[in-house]
């Protein structure tokens, strides 16, 4: 839970400096936005309660995990663009890339989901390895 | 003394974490892009993809490592 709060406070600070370049403002929106989207997140969290808690714990880690690094990819690259002339280095088809590495994760994710039930004895009570591989540590 | 051990435990964990290789292949990869970003003659559009293409096979061969190792040490 704490690292999940570091990451959205990183996030926040990130894209609110970022944005104080085009309005003053930038950081104030940034942040004001993240405490809306929280009280969002923890209104839909109490209404859709009994269908969430359906959902297995490491698959939800698993989506989450997914969406993290194929975010973390996408910005990590833009960052790259430091380097260069100081603008954000873009990706081909812009935004749209993003859909793009969440399928390529998805696919090496199965990929290795696949090669690890060949090639790792599970143990009868941790058998679900499907949702343990790529599940992230926070 | 404590505190800063701890502090830099925690940091070394939320940024390197269990494995090593894969944060040393990841800063690898993207100091291969930065440097390709500077060289001459290099289409900016390949860029992102030869970075995400590296890290993806980075990660895919840490994997592979991991298993074999495992399967030596008969885990």
């Amino acid at each position: 839970m704490f690292l999940e709060g570091l990451e959205v406070v990183f996030i926040v600070i990130t894209f609110g400096l970022s944005a104080t370049r085009y309005d003053p403002h930038g950081l104030l929106v940034a942040s004001g936005s993240a405490v809306l989207a929280g009280l969002l997140v923890g209104v839909v969290g109490v209404i859709a309660r009994r269908p969430l808690a359906a959902v297995p714990e490491n698959t939800m880690k698993y989506v989450v995990g997914l969406l993290l690094t194929s975010f973390g990819t996408f910005w990590a690259v833009e960052g790259l663009g430091y380097f260069g002339n100081g603008e954000s280095l873009p990706w081909p088809g812009q935004d749209w890339a993003i859909l793009g590495l969440v399928v390529g994760w998805l696919g090496l994710s199965r990929l290795a989901v696949a090669g690890l039930r060949r090639t790792v004895k599970i143990p009868a009570d941790q058998g679900d390895v499907e949702s343990c591989a790529f599940s992230s540590g926070s | 003394m404590r505190f800063l051990v701890r502090f830099l435990r925690f940091w070394y964990d939320f940024i390197v974490g269990d494995a090593w290789e894969i944060a040393a292949g990841v800063v690898a990869v993207l100091g291969i892009g930065a440097w390709l970003l500077r060289a001459d003659g290099i289409d900016r559009a390949f860029i992102p993809l030869v970075v995400a293409l590296g890290v993806g096979l980075m990660l895919g061969g840490s994997l592979l490592v991991e298993v074999r190792r495992r399967r030596r040490a008969g885990r």
